[in-house]
């Protein structure tokens, strides 16, 4: 998982795009190595104290790890749970969609 | 002497009667079922203690792909018992057996043992369990099978179990099928009204189905994304609606 979102992560470093982690690790302090071995530098919600029962998961009504969703411009939730080339392809589509109508105004 | 010859002869009465007996267990449809669920096991511990021993990396690619199709094979034979003895109740077994092994490893038989489920064995509760396993199933035929279950089992408890699992099936195909999204919805209302009571793996389907609701109507596609406000990993307070105006993907994740 981590390679990918790196590597999608470093192609957009200069477009209007940003992947946001919401993550379910209990001990954050133990986390902090992980992000620095695995060069994690994305930004992340911390779900709390109690891991994969915290607020966020249990809002979002989470329960299978990972759980990805992509967003437009405007905040409207457009894909579910698409992974590898298809995450690629549906943030591709939403930047596209992005340029043509700042462009058109 | 006559005790002795006695004894000779119930012996050698006794034994082809109960080797007659032997066969005729052995040849019913339940032991039948049972000697293939014994075999299929016996070949998965196999499989597994080979893996265990595999010392090569190839091997073990190999081995693990085994184990992913090892059913494949079996499905057949459950097929031809279920279809040999279509009303005793072993047919339902192995009916069964076919729909949740087919889950994990594939089979092309699954369909067909769906529709004969659903048209010998409509009435059967154990259809409760059957329902519930394929709620996450991607098998073609689940959805219409579960219609008519929820639609013709006189039990309850299958008819919650169907209608809870034909409603995250739907919420599942929302993506491709935009109606779909309005049918988990109708379904999952209908759970908290008619069926919240009925319990499934330690919990409420009526509490489940509350938490499907809210994700089904503020998280579809399409609806516009509720805002998350919370700490960073760093301690730092921010908002997901500071982004708007770019292109956001979510990840929940973990380091596990």
């Amino acid at each position: 998982m981590y390679p990918h979102e790196r590597s999608l992560v470093k192609r957009l470093a200069n477009q209007p795009f940003a992947l946001i982690g919401v993550n379910s690790d209990k001990d954050l302090d133990g986390l902090q190595a992980t992000l620095k071995e695995e060069n994690i530098t994305w930004r992340s919600f911390w779900n709390g104290e109690k891991g994969t029962s915290g607020p966020i998961s249990t809002a979002w009504n989470v329960r299978s790890w990972p759980t990805i969703y992509v967003l437009d411009h405007k905040g409207v939730i457009r894909y579910k749970n698409v992974r590898g080339e298809r995450m690629d392809a549906a943030v591709d589509t939403l930047l596209e969609e992005l340029k043509a109508e700042a462009g058109g105004q | 002497m006559l005790r002795i010859a006695t004894a000779i002869l119930m012996a050698l009465l006794v034994t082809p009667l109960a080797n007659a007996q032997d066969n005729a267990k052995k040849d019913s449809p339940q032991a039948q079922y049972q000697a293939l669920v014994n075999e299929f096991r016996q070949a998965q511990l196999d499989l597994s203690t080979a893996y265990r021993a595999a010392t090569t990396k190839d091997e073990q690619t190999k081995l693990r792909r085994q184990m992913t199709t090892i059913g494949v094979g079996y499905t057949p034979r459950f097929m031809k018992l279920a279809k040999d003895h279509p009303t005793d109740p072993v047919a339902f077994d192995a009916l069964s057996w076919i729909v949740t092994g087919a889950s994990r490893f594939g089979g092309k038989e699954a369909g067909e043992a769906l529709d004969l489920l659903a048209k010998n064995h409509v009435d059967d509760k154990r259809l409760a369990l059957v329902s519930e396993r394929l709620r996450m199933s991607s098998l073609r035929e689940a959805p219409g099978f579960l219609e008519t279950v929820l639609e013709k089992s006189p039990h309850r408890e299958v008819q919650a179990q169907a209608c809870y699992s034909l409603a995250t099936q739907m919420k599942k195909s929302a993506s491709r099928t935009p109606e779909h999204q309005e049918r988990a919805e109708k379904l999952f209302e209908r759970i908290t009204k008619e069926f919240a009571d009925v319990p499934s793996r330690g919990r409420a389907l009526g509490t489940l189905a509350k938490a499907e609701l809210f994700e089904v109507r503020n998280l579809g596609i399409g609806k516009t994304a509720p805002d998350i406000v919370a700490k960073d990993l760093g301690g730092v307070e921010f908002k997901l609606s500071d982004y708007r105006g770019k292109v956001v993907v979510i990840d929940f994740w973990g380091h596990w």
